[in-house]
């Protein structure tokens, strides 16, 4: 009987360890999301300007997804990065994904889009207008700063263009993150913002705790 | 073939089938041709790329409500 207990008290502690395994990590960061100070000095140095037109836009003016070689390009190697694992390599076929805007966890990559946190039809407003082709393809593809990370298809789609005044992630425990990369993509591509977005900025990195 | 458009603020956006949602200085551009067949596209103001509003097959029954359709679309879809 005591055996019988003592086996049943050994099932549940591993039952409950290997629930704690389950529950979603936060391996979606992507390179470069600054500490809350240095977002907080990047996002004190931006100018504050209303946006462009966007005149002359075209989604084709920022080629993206670039080969990479290895038979990859920019889009499956984020879908690679973010993935608490995966199989197939280039294409990705199937792996567990945490998308950080919702909280979703996703085993299909055909559920997931790569958001560019700062849009690029933001971008354009915001001084990408002025740019080469080929400075707005770098961008469009950057895989060292914090611009691009795998999210579910709806959170990306109902997100579109909008900036931190319009929209901001569903699951509130990720504002922080979010303004850390939005804050750090303008930062690192010198693009300008307006004061309602600085606004929205400042009270998402004020729900950071470092 | 009667073309109609209309320029309008979306400061919180439209969805579009194409790019999820564009918002800011919007210009909607309905068409219906001599069916009453009707097509909704909308871009943002100079920009090169239409997209589509989602949803299809809409069928005028009288192509004298082209104008109203238009009209109500563009005022709905407006959110300065």
């Amino acid at each position: 009987m005591l055996k019988k207990s003592l086996m049943f008290i050994f099932a549940m502690i591993l039952f409950l360890v290997g629930y704690q395994f389950d529950v979603p990590t936060a391996s979606a960061f992507p390179p470069g999301t600054p500490s809350k100070s240095a977002a907080q000095s990047q996002l004190d140095t931006l100018t504050v300007i209303p946006e462009d037109s966007m005149s002359g836009y075209s989604r084709e003016k920022f080629p993206h997804w670039d080969y990479k070689g290895n038979g990859c390009d920019t889009r499956q190697l984020v879908l690679q990065r973010d993935a608490d694992y995966y199989s197939g390599d280039c294409p990705v076929t199937s792996g567990k994904w945490y998308s950080y805007y919702d909280g979703v966890t996703v085993y299909d990559p055909s559920d997931l889009d790569i958001d560019h946190v700062v849009p690029l039809a933001e971008a354009w407003r915001s001084g990408a207008n002025d740019w080469s082709t080929q400075k707005r393809e770098y961008f469009a593809n950057d895989l060292n700063g914090p611009q691009l990370i795998a999210v579910t298809y709806s959170t990306n789609r109902s997100k579109g263009d909008q900036d931190p005044s319009t929209w901001q992630p569903p699951r509130y425990s990720s504002h922080c993150g979010y303004a850390k990369w939005w804050i750090n993509t303008k930062y690192s591509w010198d693009l300008s913002l307006q004061s309602s977005e600085k606004s929205a900025l400042q009270s998402m990195l004020n729900t950071c705790h470092y | 073939m009667e073309e109609k458009s209309t320029i309008f603020t979306a400061s919180h956006g439209v969805m579009t089938t194409e790019v999820g949602v564009i918002s800011g200085e919007l210009e909607l551009r309905t068409t219906c041709d001599d069916e009453g067949t009707l097509k909704l596209a909308i871009t943002y103001v100079g920009a090169v790329d239409w997209y589509t509003l989602p949803g299809e097959d809409y069928r005028l029954h009288n192509l004298r409500d082209h104008e109203v359709v238009h009209r109500m679309l563009a005022t709905v879809l407006k959110r300065p």
